[in-house]
C-alpha cells in the first residue's frame, strides 16, 4: 500500500511564559491509504498537537522546531510545513479535514448548518458548482423554458469561473434583479448539503438544514460537523476524539457511521482517542504515545496480543474488567517543562534499567510492521 | 441484608417558566415515580444516558434537593420498614404511619433535622476541579464538614484531617497547600476525603471518575473499593461508563428518562439483560478486544425531550419490539425471579 501521511522526527515546543513545554519530540509515523491508524495515549501526551500540526494550525505559543510531515495524495508529494499559507489553505478542509472533539463549540453558533456547510462547498468546489449550472442553464435554454435573463446568469457563472474574485461580479451581486443568479447557487448548494447531510443519516435533512447549532442534539451536532469535514471527499480525515463527549449509544453510531462512510468515501483516518475500545472497534493500526514521544505502534491485534513496551501494558491492564483487580500505572504523567532525560517514561517504569534515565531509545523494527521504542528489548535481543 | 435507603415512588419535577411573569409551563420530569432500595454495605450503580435523571435522583435522595412527591427511607430498622409497608397498604392516613415518617422519611425533613443527618450522607462530585473551592488550603477543604457538623474544634480537626489524607493515599505534606497545586486524579482524592471525614454512612459518588485519565481511573477505583471495605459504605455509584460500573457494583439499575427500567445483580444484568433498551445500551459498549465480533443493536434517533416524555412506555418510539399496549400503558417494574426486575409489557 502506498504511503499517503509520513511525519518524521516533528518537534515541537511551546515557549510559555512558565518555561519551555517540550510537546512533541521527535515524533515517527506514517499512514497508508485506506487506513485508519489509531493515536491513543493520556491527556496531555501530545495526540492533539501531533493532529494540529499535520494541518499546521499550531497555535501561537507553540513552534515546530523540526521534522518532516510529508503528505502524498496524488503522486505529488509535498512537506507540508514548507509550503506557503495560500497552498495550506487551499489543502485544508479539501484533501484534510478535520473532526474536533466537541462539536457544539466547534460550530458557529449564529449560523445556520447551511450556512456552515454551504461554506466549504464555496470554499473549494465552486468551480465544479459553476460548471454545473451553466450545464443547467443550458438545458433550460434547450428545453424553451429560459426567460431573457438567464442568459445574463450564465454569463455570470462564466466570470465566476474565470476570476472568482472579479470586480464586475461584485457589482452585480448587489443589484436587484440581475443578482439573480446567486439564487440559482444557493438553490444548488442547498441541494447539495442536504444531500451530504443524508448520508449522515440525519432524519428529515431538509428542516434540520435550516436549524441553528443549539437546536441540534450532541449526535447530531457531531453528524454535521463529520458532514462538513467530508464535504469535499478528503484524502485524509483527522478524527480528534470525536465521540468522547457522547454517550455509548450515540458513539456506537457515529463509529459506525464512519466506518461506512470511510468505505464509501475511501478516506484514509487518522483517529485521535484514549479509548481502548474504540480503538478495537474502528482502528488498523494503532501508535501509543506517551509524554510527547510514540512508543510503539502495530496492528491493533498485536498491540492487544502482544504488547512489548510496559506503558502500553499498563495502559491495557488499566482497562476495568469484571472479577479482575483494577491494575494502574504508579505515578503520574511528567510535566513537560522539564521531561525525564533519556526515555521519558523510565520514573513510572517497573521494568527501568540503568540506561533508561541517560539515553533516549531509538525506533526499532522488532517484528514486521511491529516499531518499538524502548531499551529493554534491544538489550534483551543482544 | 437490610436496606440502608429506600424510595418509594419518588418525583422530583423542575418547573419551565416563561412568560411576562414567569409563570411555570412545564415541567421537566427528572425523575418520575422511582423505587429503588440500596442495601446496607453495598455498591449500587446507575447507569444511562445523559439527561436521563442520575444525577437529580442521587441529589434528591441526599436530599440536595426537595423532591416533588414520594418518600425517602433513610437508616431505618428493618421492622419500622415493614410496618411502613404494612401501613400504606392497608391504612395510608393513619397517625402511627406519619409518626414514623417523620421520624425516617427524609422528604419529610425540615431544616435543623435535616442538617443532623447530613453527616451521615455525603457527596462526590463527577469535576473535582470545580467542586473545590481554588482559595482554600486543603486542610480547611477537608476540615470544613467537622466544623460545620460540629463534630471537632481546633487542633483535633487537622488531626483527624491528617489522619483522613493518609487513608486516601494524599502525605502530610500537602495539607497547606491549594486544590491548584495537584492533579486530576490527587484532586478526586481530596473530595472523597471531604466526603469522608465526617464518617457517613451513605456516599453518592456522581461520575467520579469521568474527568480522569485510564490510568488514574483505575487508582481511584481501587480507592473507592479499599475505602468501602474500611469504613463499611454503602455507594451510590452513578455513572455513565458501563464497564467502570461492572466493575465496581453489585447491583445496578439502568434508568431511561426518568425512570428506572431494569435493576438487577451486576453479573445477571450484564450476562442477560431483559429490557430492550438495556440490551441495546450494553451492546453499545466498545469492547478493547479486537478478536470480538458480538451481535448489536444499535438505536436510532435521539433521546426524546423529558418535557414530553412519549405516552405510556417511555421508550416505545425507539423500541424494536414495540406492541400496542406500549404506547397505551406505562408499564411498572416486575419482579423476574432472583431480584430482577425488569419494566416492560414483553414480560
Amino acid at each position: 500500500m502506498r504511503t499517503l501521511l509520513d511525519i518524521e522526527d516533528l518537534v515541537l515546543k511551546f515557549y510559555t511564559y512558565e518555561g519551555i513545554v517540550e510537546a512533541l519530540d521527535e515524533v515517527n509515523l506514517n499512514l497508508k491509504e485506506g487506513e485508519t491508524l489509531g493515536v491513543v495515549g493520556e491527556t496531555g501526551c501530545g495526540k492533539s498537537v501531533t493532529a494540529l500540526s499535520t494541518l499546521v494550525l499550531v497555535p501561537t505559543p507553540g513552534r515546530i522546531e523540526g521534522g518532516h510531515i510529508f503528505f502524498e495524495p496524488g503522486d505529488k508529494r509535498v512537506d507540508l510545513l514548507r509550503q506557503d499559507e495560500s497552498v495550506l489553505r487551499k489543502i485544508r478542509g479539501k484533501d484534510i479535514s478535520m473532526i474536533f472533539q466537541e462539536p457544539r463549540v466547534y460550530l458557529n453558533p449564529v449560523y445556520t448548518v447551511l450556512d456552515q456547510i454551504s461554506e466549504v462547498y464555496m470554499q473549494h468546489r465552486m468551480k465544479e458548482l459553476c460548471k454545473r449550472a451553466i450545464a443547467e442553464i443550458d438545458n433550460e435554454i434547450k428545453s424553451g423554458k429560459a426567460s431573457f435573463l438567464v442568459e445574463f446568469d450564465k454569463s455570470m457563472f462564466k466570470e465566476m469561473l474565470k476570476n472568482p474574485k472579479s470586480s464586475v461580479l461584485k457589482v452585480v451581486s448587489k443589484i436587484p434583479i440581475l443578482n439573480r443568479y446567486k439564487r440559482r447557487l444557493e438553490r444548488m448548494l442547498r441541494k447539495e448539503v442536504v444531500e451530504i447531510l443524508r448520508t449522515m443519516e440525519i432524519a428529515d435533512p431538509e428542516r434540520v438544514v435550516n436549524m441553528y447549532p443549539h437546536e441540534l442534539s450532541g449526535g447530531m451536532a457531531q453528524r454535521v460537523v463529520i458532514a462538513m469535514a467530508l464535504a469535499c471527499n478528503p484524502t485524509l480525515l483527522i478524527a480528534d476524539e470525536p465521540t468522547t463527549n457522547l454517550d455509548v449509544t450515540v458513539q456506537f453510531q457515529i463509529l459506525n457511521l464512519i466506518k461506512i462512510l470511510k468505505d464509501k468515501f475511501g478516506s484514509s483516518i487518522l483517529y485521535i482517542t484514549h479509548d481502548m475500545g474504540v480503538v478495537a472497534e474502528v482502528c488498523q493500526r494503532v501508535a501509543v504515545m506517551y509524554a510527547g514521544s510514540i512508543c510503539e505502534i502495530a496492528d491493533v491485534m498485536e498491540i492487544f496480543k502482544n504488547p512489548i513496551h510496559p506503558y502500553t501494558k499498563g495502559l491495557l491492564e488499566s482497562i476495568p474488567l469484571p472479577g479482575k483487580e483494577f491494575k494502574s500505572i504508579d505515578g503520574t504523567v511528567p510535566s513537560l517543562i522539564n521531561p525525564p532525560a533519556g526515555c521519558r517514561f523510565h520514573d513510572r517504569c517497573p521494568y527501568a534499567i540503568e540506561i533508561c534515565s541517560k539515553m533516549k531509545p531509538k525506533m526499532v523494527e522488532v517484528k514486521k510492521d511491529h516499531f518499538l521504542r524502548c531499551h529493554l528489548y534491544v538489550g534483551v535481543r543482544k | 441484608m437490610s436496606a440502608l435507603v429506600k424510595t418509594v415512588e419518588l418525583k422530583k419535577y423542575y418547573p419551565v417558566t416563561g412568560g411576562v411573569f414567569k409563570r411555570k409551563i412545564a415541567e421537566v420530569k427528572a425523575v418520575d415515580d422511582v423505587s429503588i432500595g440500596i442495601k446496607r454495605g453495598e455498591c449500587f450503580g446507575l447507569v444511562g444516558e445523559s439527561g436521563c435523571g442520575k444525577t437529580t435522583l442521587g441529589k434528591t435522595i441526599i436530599r440536595l434537593l426537595k423532591p416533588n412527591g414520594g418518600n425517602i427511607y433513610f437508616d431505618a430498622p428493618d421492622d419500622v420498614m415493614e410496618e411502613v409497608e404494612k401501613l400504606t397498604n392497608s391504612d395510608p392516613d393513619s397517625e402511627r404511619l406519619k409518626e414514623l415518617r417523620k421520624q425516617y422519611d427524609l422528604s419529610t425533613f425540615k431544616r435543623g433535622k435535616l442538617r443532623r443527618i447530613r453527616s451521615k450522607m455525603q457527596i462526590v462530585y463527577q469535576d473535582p476541579t470545580t467542586s473545590l473551592d481554588p482559595r482554600m488550603l486543603v486542610k480547611d477543604i477537608v476540615g470544613e464538614p467537622l466544623v460545620v457538623q460540629k463534630l471537632a474544634k481546633g487542633t483535633h480537626v487537622t488531626e483527624r484531617v491528617l489522619e483522613m489524607l493518609r487513608k486516601v493515599g494524599l502525605t502530610d505534606k500537602q495539607l497547606y497547600r491549594f486544590p491548584h497545586e495537584f492533579s486530576g486524579g490527587q484532586r478526586q482524592r481530596i473530595a472523597v476525603a471531604r466526603a469522608l471525614i465526617v464518617n457517613p454512612k451513605l456516599v453518592i459518588l456522581d461520575e467520579p471518575t469521568s474527568s480522569v485519565d485510564v490510568s488514574v481511573r483505575a487508582q481511584l477505583l481501587n480507592l473507592f473499593t479499599e475505602l468501602q471495605k474500611d469504613f463499611g459504605l454503602t455507594y451510590l455509584f452513578i455513572s455513565h461508563d458501563l464497564s467502570v460500573v461492572e466493575c465496581i457494583s453489585h447491583r445496578v439499575a439502568v434508568m431511561y428518562l426518568g425512570k428506572v427500567v431494569e435493576l438487577a445483580r451486576t453479573e445477571e444484568l450484564y450476562k442477560n439483560p431483559h429490557h430492550p433498551y438495556a440490551i441495546a445500551l450494553l451492546s453499545a459498549i466498545p469492547i478493547p478486544d479486537p478478536t470480538l465480533r458480538r451481535q448489536r443493536v444499535m438505536l436510532t434517533g435521539d433521546v426524546p425531550s423529558p418535557i414530553n416524555p412519549p405516552f405510556g412506555c417511555r421508550f416505545h418510539p425507539r423500541c424494536s419490539k414495540m406492541m400496542e399496549v406500549c404506547s397505551k400503558e406505562e408499564p411498572r417494574l416486575k419482579d423476574m425471579g432472583n431480584g430482577h426486575f425488569v419494566a416492560c409489557h414483553l414480560f
